[in-house]
C-alpha cells in the first residue's frame, strides 16, 4: 500500500443525517479559537474538498474535525463541514460528535449519564448523555443561544409569489416558511421538489432580507430554509413535521436541531412557546429530535431563548481515508446532478 | 463487522468486501448470486445506501471461485441488485488485491457469475481486463421516448445490456448530468413499454449516449445511466465493450485498434479488441484505479438505518 494522506474518521448518523467525525490525522488547524479555526478550513478548502467531495463524500456528508478545545471548560472540540457552509454550530453533528467521543472512549463514558462540554465554533455546547452498556441513547445538547430575527416579513419568489416568512438564528441561520401554504406536506417523495424551492427561498432571502449575527457580523448570510409543518398540541408542548433544504440542494434526513431551535425562538417570540415546554419535530423520514426551552437570555441584547435539542446516534463504521500519490482526482470532484439544484 | 476497502477507478467508487459477508454456500457463482440477491438484499443496501454508501458506488463481493485457476470469485452488486460483470470495479478489485498484497505485477482471472474475466495488473493503478465476449444484438432499433421524440440506437451486450444511441438530447458534457439522467429514464421505460429486450428477453438496464470526445487524442465519449439510476462516473468498461462490438460489426474498428473513450467527467478508458469465438468481440478495456480508504462498517441492532435510508 502506499498513501500521502491517512484520515481515521469514524462514521456516524444522527437520525439518518450523516456527520462523520475526523478523530486522527489532521493537524489542528491555525488560529487563535476555534471560529478563527473554523474560517482557516472554509478559506482553504483543501480538507473539505478532500472529504467531503466525491469519490470520498457525497453531497449528504458531513464531516467534523476533532481539534483541541480552547476554551478551559471545554472536554473537546469540534469543526463541522457542511457541503456548503462550515456553520458556527450544527444539531446533528454535535450530536454524532457527542456519540463518537463517547462510544469510541475519546471522552469517558459514565453510566446512566455522561455530562460533558463541546466548543464548537460558535461557542461552548453543553451536553447529557443518557448511556446504557457502552452505547448513548439519547444525546441532548443546550445549543447556542437562539432568537427571531424578523417575523411575518414579506418575501417575493419568482414563480411563487409573495411569501410570508420568519427569520431566526438556531445555531445557524434561517428563512422558515409555513409548508402548507406551497402545498407541501414535508414527506419522502417531495424531497426533490423541497430541496429545488428551498435553494430558491434562501437565495431570495439573502437579497431581500439577509442576516447578521450581532456577536459574529462575519456570519452574515442566511443558510438554510426550513419548511415548517402545522403544530400539533401535545402534554408537554407541540409536534410537527420539519424540512431543511441545505445549501446546494440537499434535504436534511434528520429534523435538524438548529432549524428546531430557530423554530422553538420564533415560537417564543410569538409566546406560543414558554421555558420548560417541548417541540417533537419529526423530519422528512420521520425520524424525530426533541426540542425544548431551558431558559431565557439575551443575544447583544435581543431575547433569545436556551433550546435544547435531543436525540439519537449511531456509529456506522471505522474508515481510514487514504490518497494515492497518483491519483488524479485529490480534491475529489463535484458534479451538478446531486451538488446542487441552481 | 464487514471489512471493506474503497477504491474509486476513472471516477467510479467500488467497494470491495474482504471479510464480514454473507456465507454464500458452495456451487455455480450464478447460483450464489442469486441468493445473494434473494437472501441478503439487506447487506447490499446497507453497502451501498446512504448513511454508509455514496452515489454510485458497485459492491465487490469476494467468494471461493467455483472455476480452476482463478484468484478469487467476486460478485457484483450495486443498489438495484446484482450486475452480471462490471469493468471499473474489476479494474477496482485488481488495485484492491495488490494494494492488500494478494496479487502482483502480472495476469490474474477473477470468476464472475458470468463467466471468467482476466485482468493485467500492469502497475500498482493501472489494470486491463478482458471482458466475457460482447455483441451488437439488434441495429438501428426505433423507440417512442415522450418528450424526446423517436430516438434510434443498437441494442448491445457488453457483459451487461445496453441500449446504445447518438440521439443526444444535450450535449455530453458534466452540467448537463441532470437532462441526460432525465432523458436515459425516459429512454429505458420507453424500452420496458414497447417490450424491447436483450437477447431472451432480458431486461436493458442500462442507457449510453455516445459523442464526440472533448480530447483530441480520444475517440468518443460517453454518459451512462446504471440500473440503479446512477451514472456512470467512468467510461464504463461493460458499455464500452458493447459500443466497440457495434463498431466492429459496422467495420467501423478493426481488430487490434485502440478505441479511448472518455466519460462524462473526462477520465478515460483504452480499449483494443479481438474477434471473439461466436461472430462478438473480446474486448480489452484499460484503466486506472486508486485507494480511497480501508473501513469496518457497523450495523447496531438497534440502528434504524442498519440497512441504509430506503428513501
Amino acid at each position: 500500500m502506499r498513501s500521502s494522506r491517512t484520515i481515521h474518521v469514524i462514521s456516524c448518523h444522527a437520525e439518518g443525517e450523516v456527520g462523520d467525525v475526523i478523530v486522527g490525522g489532521v493537524s489542528p488547524p491555525p488560529g487563535n479559537t476555534l471560529w478563527d479555526q473554523r474560517a482557516f478550513i472554509a478559506n482553504d478548502g483543501a480538507l473539505r474538498a478532500f472529504v467531503l467531495n466525491e469519490p470520498r463524500g457525497g453531497v449528504f456528508r458531513h464531516v467534523n474535525l476533532l481539534v483541541p478545545p480552547k476554551h478551559p471548560e471545554a472536554d473537546a472540540a469540534f469543526i463541522i463541514m457542511e457541503p456548503e457552509d462550515t456553520p458556527p454550530m450544527s444539531g446533528s453533528n454535535s450530536i454524532c460528535v457527542a456519540t463518537v467521543l463517547l462510544e469510541s472512549g475519546i471522552v469517558p463514558m459514565t453510566e446512566p449519564e455522561t455530562t460533558l462540554v463541546l466548543e464548537a465554533p460558535g461557542g461552548l455546547v453543553r451536553v447529557r448523555a443518557r448511556c446504557r452498556n457502552g452505547k448513548a441513547e439519547l444525546i441532548s445538547v443546550e445549543n447556542l443561544p437562539s432568537f427571531a430575527d424578523r417575523l411575518d416579513v414579506a418575501l417575493e419568489v419568482e414563480g411563487l409569489g409573495t411569501l410570508t416568512v420568519d427569520t431566526a438564528f438556531g445555531g445557524d441561520s434561517f428563512v422558515m416558511v409555513d409548508a402548507t401554504a406551497l402545498g407541501l406536506s414535508l414527506v419522502a417523495d417531495e424531497a426533490a421538489d423541497i430541496a429545488r424551492l428551498g435553494v430558491r427561498i434562501t437565495d431570495a432571502a439573502n437579497r431581500q432580507l439577509g442576516f447578521a449575527h450581532p456577536e459574529r457580523p462575519d456570519w452574515d448570510h442566511i443558510s438554510f430554509c426550513a419548511f415548517t409543518g402545522p403544530l400539533a398540541a401535545t402534554a408537554e408542548g407541540w409536534e410537527t413535521r420539519s424540512a431543511v433544504a441545505i445549501q446546494p440542494g440537499k434535504v436534511d434526513r434528520s429534523p435538524t436541531g438548529t432549524a428546531v431551535s430557530a423554530r422553538m425562538a420564533v415560537l417564543a417570540a410569538r409566546k406560543q412557546m414558554q421555558v420548560g415546554q417541548k417541540l417533537l419535530a419529526r423530519s422528512i423520514i420521520d425520524s424525530c429530535f426533541t426540542g425544548a426551552i431551558l431558559g431565557e437570555t439575551t443575544v447583544a441584547g435581543r431575547p433569545a431563548i436556551r433550546p435544547q435539542v435531543s436525540g439519537q446516534a449511531w456509529i456506522t463504521g471505522i474508515h481510514q481515508h487514504m490518497l494515492d500519490p497518483t491519483d488524479p482526482w485529490p480534491g475529489g470532484y463535484r458534479l451538478g446532478d446531486t451538488w446542487g439544484v441552481r | 463487522m464487514i471489512r471493506v476497502i474503497d477504491s474509486h477507478t476513472e471516477g467510479e467508487p467500488t467497494r470491495v468486501v474482504i471479510a464480514g459477508g454473507p456465507d454464500l454456500g458452495s456451487g455455480p457463482l450464478a447460483d450464489r448470486a442469486r441468493r445473494l440477491n434473494e437472501d441478503h438484499g439487506d447487506f447490499c443496501a446497507a453497502l451501498l445506501r446512504e448513511p454508509r454508501g455514496v452515489v454510485a458506488m458497485v459492491g465487490a463481493l469476494l467468494v471461493p471461485p467455483a472455476a480452476p485457476g482463478c484468484e478469487t470469485g467476486v460478485i457484483y452488486f450495486n443498489a438495484a441488485g446484482n450486475l452480471g460483470m462490471c469493468g471499473h470495479a474489476t479494474i477496482g478489485l485488481a488495485v484492491t488485491l495488490a494494494h492488500l498484497g494478494r496479487i502482483t505485477v502480472g495476469n490474474h482471472r477473477f470468476e464472475t457469475p458470468v463467466g471468467v474475466v482476466e485482468a493485467d495488473l500492469v502497475d500498482a493503478n493501472t489494470v486491463t481486463v478482458v471482458n466475457v465476449e460482447s455483441y451488437r444484438f439488434r441495429k438501428d432499433v426505433a423507440v417512442e421516448v415522450p418528450g424526446l421524440g423517436t430516438v434510434t440506437g443498437d441494442i448491445a451486450w457488453g457483459g451487461n445490456w445496453f441500449f446504445l444511441t447518438g440521439d443526444n438530447p444535450v450535449p455530453l458534457t458534466p452540467d448537463c448530468t441532470a437532462p441526460l439522467t432525465e432523458a436515459a429514464l425516459a429512454i429505458r421505460r420507453a424500452l420496458h413499454a414497447a417490450g424491447m429486450t436483450g437477447r431472451d428477453g432480458a431486461p436493458i438496464d442500462h442507457v449510453e449516449f455516445n459523442g464526440p470526445p472533448d480530447g483530441r487524442d480520444a475517440q468518443g465519449r460517453n454518459f451512462v445511466l446504471c440500473p440503479d439510476d446512477a451514472y456512470d462516473r467512468s467510461p464504463c468498461g461493460t458499455g464500452t465493450s458493447a459500443k466497440v462490438a457495434c463498431l466492429a460489426a459496422d467495420g467501423k474498428l478493426a481488430p487490434g485498434a485502440p478505441w479511448v473513450q472518455e466519460s462524462i467527467i473526462g477520465s478515460r478508458y483504452s480499449l483494443t479488441y479481438r474477434p471473439g469465438a461466436t461472430g462478438g468481440v473480446i474486448a480489452s478495456i484499460t484503466g486506472r484505479a486508486f485507494v480511497t480508504a480501508e473501513a469496518t462498517l457497523l450495523r447496531a441492532p438497534s440502528d434504524p438505518y442498519r440497512n441504509g435510508i430506503s428513501a
